[in-house]
């Protein structure tokens, strides 16, 4: 099992969003995800993750650098040609599960292998019923629609529609973001119990504990991929001498304006007296600690 | 084939979930629809009533009159009636005047001839050519106070002190005549011989209408009096026939069209729901497309829904128009005039086939655009979507 599932090499994305602003969400990411995996991406909103799991979905393109999956480069397909890739490649798992609103729970997880037209509506049955055992879905809900399912009866679903097509990996996208304790800990379950059937799990989140369960953690900062956690990050504050003399100015000139507001508040009997010698004293104590 | 019926069984849920919108906007594609196949069922009324009356005046009889629309002597309608295969040369006189102080049309015919131009209700036809008799239309007669036995005064250019003449029979409306030639006057027919006096057309005829003895000779007879007789203008059934499609089909061009724009409006309906309805499923669609719907199937489920939007639409108004062309016919056009339209009300599949078809493609032609754009929506910006 050491065939590799997905290998991004030297992966950037810039977003453009006006005129001289770019978004650097991806700064040559290399990662490479072998087949039987459980990998998980963890990282703070902004740090890229999300721009990897599109990229890695083949839902969006690199500005520069190779995408492989299942040892096929991605990178320059056609949107068609992607599309049909994405089917019988890759399973999704969204945050807010995504499930199609009009169709029922048994019917979601048919829906990509007749889209893939391998199966016959018969044998989509069958096996989306057996997918939903799996990954224990009750089953005198089966014709319920979405809106008529918990969060947790979602995902499930939502879990069991991705592996419909067999796909090389499931990408799952804060999977428990949206579940409470008790639903998060089965869906968790149901991901590793997948896993240990031989499934290729790439999950992105930020909730360490989920991150826990997985066999492998790399953490994103900032649009760089790393194997450890970064832990400089916080204590590494770059501010020299004269930016915080700049910024000790103003804040005292902000004081200064309060103090003459409360001043004035007070002149024109608009606050008590009581109130006004409290917002003093606040300002002071403020006065005092810039000073130190 | 089965990926194609769940895609249709997906646009129909979406429908399905929003009954109040599909209603509304099938209304509006139905209101259209059923103005032009309620219009469409008039226009076949009213072309086939045209087509029955030339028919019944005319048959495969033929018109003859003067090139300069000048009167013809009747000494022609002798020589006329000596060409071979020609079994009778009718003259006729028409010209206006008035018949107790309204407008008529005064129509001169022989006595034997006048129940082949007017169908008699009640009463008889006149007696005798010399007889100051004559026929009117019962809805006039009625509208005049006059009835069977009374005198009316009949004033002309010629004889403006007036003739009486006593009312022997009322005769039906709606006959190519009044509707083409008259209008909303009344037709009065006399006897030739007193025409002759009322309009001073003393030995001269304004048209000859010539009976031949086997309609297949109409073409022979034609050609055989232009050849004999240049000066003579000749219309057949035919003829006449074609010049009163002309002005149908003119009326017709002005009635489709402004129909058109209800079709439009229903358009712009569908469009606009169709556009709702992606608007509210962007997310959807990204999810769809990230499981691998392809472009083409995403564009066939919201064409899908506009086809379905139009067949209901179309099959609604087809039926509604059919019952309001009915309630035209039968309750408002009798109605409507001083003098009475009587038409046929002719149940043929057209009007239904036509209002269902141009539903469709209304509805098709307006979702297309909307559709094109889901269809290139990309994923990515899909589930971004809130």
């Amino acid at each position: 099992m050491s065939s590799p599932a997905l290998e991004c090499v030297n992966v950037s994305k810039t977003y453009i969003l006006g005129r001289d602003i770019e978004v650097k969400a991806l700064r040559n990411v290399s990662l490479r995800v072998d087949k039987g995996d459980f990998v998980s991406i963890i990282g703070p909103s902004g740090s890229g993750k999300s721009t990897l799991l599109h990229i890695a979905g083949t839902l969006d393109r690199p500005t520069s650098g190779r995408v492989l999956i299942d040892g096929v480069d991605v990178t320059e397909l056609s949107e068609s040609k992607l599309t049909a890739f994405r089917k019988n490649k890759i399973g999704f798992v969204f945050q807010f599960f995504n499930l199609i609103t009009n169709l029922s729970a048994i019917e979601n997880v048919m829906l990509p292998m007749l889209l893939s037209r391998r199966y016959t509506l018969r044998e989509a049955r069958l096996k989306a019923l057996y997918l939903l055992r799996l990954v224990g879905f009750p089953e005198d809900r089966l014709r319920n629609t979405p809106n008529r399912l918990s969060g947790g009866q979602q995902q499930k679903v939502a879990i069991a529609r991705a592996l419909a097509n067999n796909p090389t990996y499931i990408l799952a996208d804060e999977p428990t973001g949206n579940l409470d304790v008790s639903s998060s800990a089965e869906i968790i379950a149901t991901l590793k119990l997948l896993n240990s059937f031989g499934n290729t799990i790439i999950i992105v989140t930020h909730n360490i504990e989920l991150a826990r369960v997985t066999n492998k953690i790399l953490f994103m900062r900032d649009g760089c991929i790393y194997e450890e956690a970064p832990r400089s990050f916080l204590e590494h504050m770059p501010m020299d001498e004269s930016t915080l003399d700049a910024k000790r100015k103003i804040q005292l000139e902000m004081l200064k304006l309060e103090r003459e507001n409360i001043e004035r508040l007070f002149k024109n009997r608009l606050i008590s007296s009581e109130a006004y010698e409290k917002a003093l004293k606040s300002i002071e104590e403020k006065e005092l600690k810039v000073k130190q | 084939m089965i990926t194609l019926l769940y895609l249709i069984r997906y646009a129909m849920r979406d429908l399905w979930g929003k009954k109040v919108r599909t209603g509304l906007t099938a209304l509006g594609i139905a209101i259209g629809i059923a103005s032009l196949v309620s219009l469409f069922i008039v226009s076949l009324g009213l072309r086939a009533r045209v087509g029955e009356s030339i028919n019944t005046l005319l048959g495969s009889s033929i018109i003859v009159r003067m090139r300069n629309s000048e009167p013809i002597s009747i000494y022609v309608v002798h020589l006329l009636s000596n060409i071979p295969g020609v079994k009778k040369a009718v003259p006729v006189i028409i010209g206006s005047g008035l018949v107790e102080s309204n407008n008529a049309f005064i129509l001169a015919v022989p006595i034997d001839e006048i129940q082949s131009f007017q169908t008699i209700i009640n009463g008889s036809s006149i007696s005798s050519p010399r007889a100051l008799e004559c026929l009117m239309p019962k809805e006039s007669a009625t509208r005049m106070g006059i009835s069977i036995g009374s005198t009316v005064r009949v004033v002309t250019q010629y004889a403006q002190e007036g003739v009486s003449f006593k009312v022997v029979g009322l005769s039906e409306v709606g006959g190519l005549l009044q509707a083409a030639l008259a209008g909303p006057a009344s037709v009065v027919a006399v006897s030739i011989e007193q025409g002759e006096k009322l309009l001073n057309k003393r030995g001269v005829a304004d048209m000859i209408l010539i009976r031949v003895n086997d309609p297949s000779n109409v073409s022979r007879v034609v050609n055989a009096i232009k050849l004999t007789y240049p000066n003579l203008a000749v219309s057949t059934e035919e003829d006449v026939l074609n010049q009163a499609q002309s002005i149908l089909n003119t009326i017709d061009a002005v009635i489709f069209t402004i129909s058109a724009i209800s079709i439009v409006v229903a358009g712009v309906g569908t469009m606009n729901s169709v556009t709702m309805s992606i608007r509210e499923k962007i997310r959807e669609i990204g999810v769809l497309k990230s499981i691998g719907t392809s472009p083409a199937q995403i564009l066939f489920i919201f064409l899908t829904e506009g086809v379905i939007l139009g067949l209901l639409g179309g099959f609604l108004g087809s039926v509604f128009g059919i019952g309001l062309g009915y309630v035209v016919i039968k309750q408002v056009l009798p109605r409507m005039f001083r003098f009475e339209i009587n038409l046929p009300f002719i149940l043929s599949p057209e009007p239904f086939i036509n209002g269902l078809v141009i539903a469709i493609a209304a509805s098709f032609l307006s979702s297309l655009l909307p559709s094109l754009n889901a269809s290139r929506i990309r994923p990515v910006e899909a589930l971004r979507y809130e």
